[in-house]
C-alpha cells in the first residue's frame, strides 16, 4: 500500500482503536503499542473488507485479540493510571471509570464494545469469538459487579 | 446526576452510559503519538523489505549451488568411465 494511503487509513482509524486499547489495558502506554500492532497486523495480512462495518469489525477483532494476549504474557506495561493521563472531568465521571477499571479485563471488553462501539450481543461474539451466550452471561454478571462496586462506593 | 451515585447504579442508567462515552470520546490520538504510529509503521515496512531482500538473495544463492551441483554431475557423469570400472 501506498504511503499517502497507509497514512489516511490509519487517520480514520487511530483514534477508536486506541480508545478501544485505553478502555480494555487501562493505561497509555499499553494501549499505543497494541495500535502500532494492530496497524501493522492489518498491512501484513491486507484483509479485502467487505464494507466500511467490516473494515472497523477486523480492525476491532484484531485490537481486542492483542490487548488479550498482551494481558496474558503479564509483561504489559501499566505505568500511568489512565485517570492520571485523562483526568475524569466530575465526580461522578471519575466514580465510574474508576469502578469500570478495577473490573477484570473480560468485563470491560464486552461493556466498551456494547455502550461505546455500539454493538450487539451476537456481534460481539463475532468480534471476540465467544459464543453469544456466554457474552450475554458477561455482560449480565459485569453489569451486576459495576451496580454493586457503585453501591458499595456509596456514602 | 440523579441522586448522586444512586443515578449510575449501572451502565444501564442513562447518565452513567453518558458519563462512560463523553470520557472515551475525549481519549483521541494526537499529533505526537500519530506520528509514532507512522513512524513504527514504516520501520516495520523497511524490516519486511530487509527479510525479503535477504530471503530473495539466500534463494538466489542456493539457486546457483544447485544449478553448479548439476553442471558438476552432469560433466562427470560425461567423462569416459575408466577401464575395467563398471
Amino acid at each position: 500500500m501506498e504511503l499517502g494511503l497507509i497514512e489516511d487509513f490509519v487517520r480514520k482509524h487511530e483514534s477508536r482503536l486506541y480508545r478501544t486499547a485505553v478502555a480494555i489495558m487501562g493505561n497509555r502506554a499499553d494501549a499505543e503499542d497494541i495500535v502500532q500492532d494492530a496497524f501493522i497486523k492489518v498491512l501484513e495480512k491486507r484483509p479485502g473488507f467487505e464494507s466500511p462495518e467490516h473494515e472497523i469489525a477486523w480492525l476491532i477483532r484484531v485490537t481486542v485479540n492483542l490487548c488479550r494476549s498482551r494481558l496474558r504474557s503479564k509483561w504489559w506495561k501499566t505505568t500511568e493510571p489512565l485517570l492520571d493521563s485523562y483526568p475524569a472531568r466530575s465526580e461522578s465521571e471519575q466514580q465510574l471509570m474508576e469502578t469500570i477499571l478495577s473490573l477484570p479485563a473480560k468485563y470491560r471488553i464486552v461493556l466498551h464494545l456494547f455502550y461505546y462501539e455500539g454493538y450487539s450481543t451476537r456481534e460481539i461474539a463475532e468480534v471476540t469469538d465467544q459464543k453469544e451466550s456466554t457474552v450475554r452471561s458477561l455482560l449480565t454478571r459485569a453489569r451486576q459487579k459495576l451496580g454493586a462496586l457503585l453501591k458499595e462506593e456509596a456514602p | 446526576m440523579k441522586g448522586g451515585r444512586e443515578g449510575m447504579e449501572d451502565m444501564e442508567d442513562r447518565e452513567g452510559r453518558a458519563d462512560y462515552r463523553s470520557y472515551l470520546d475525549r481519549i483521541v490520538v494526537d499529533e505526537d503519538l500519530h506520528s509514532r504510529i507512522m513512524s513504527r509503521i514504516a520501520q516495520s515496512s523497511e524490516v519486511r523489505e530487509a527479510e525479503w531482500a535477504a530471503e530473495q538473495t539466500a534463494q538466489a544463492q542456493r539457486d546457483e549451488w544447485a544449478v553448479e551441483q548439476a553442471t558438476r554431475i552432469a560433466q562427470q557423469s560425461d567423462k569416459p568411465r575408466a577401464a575395467g570400472v563398471p
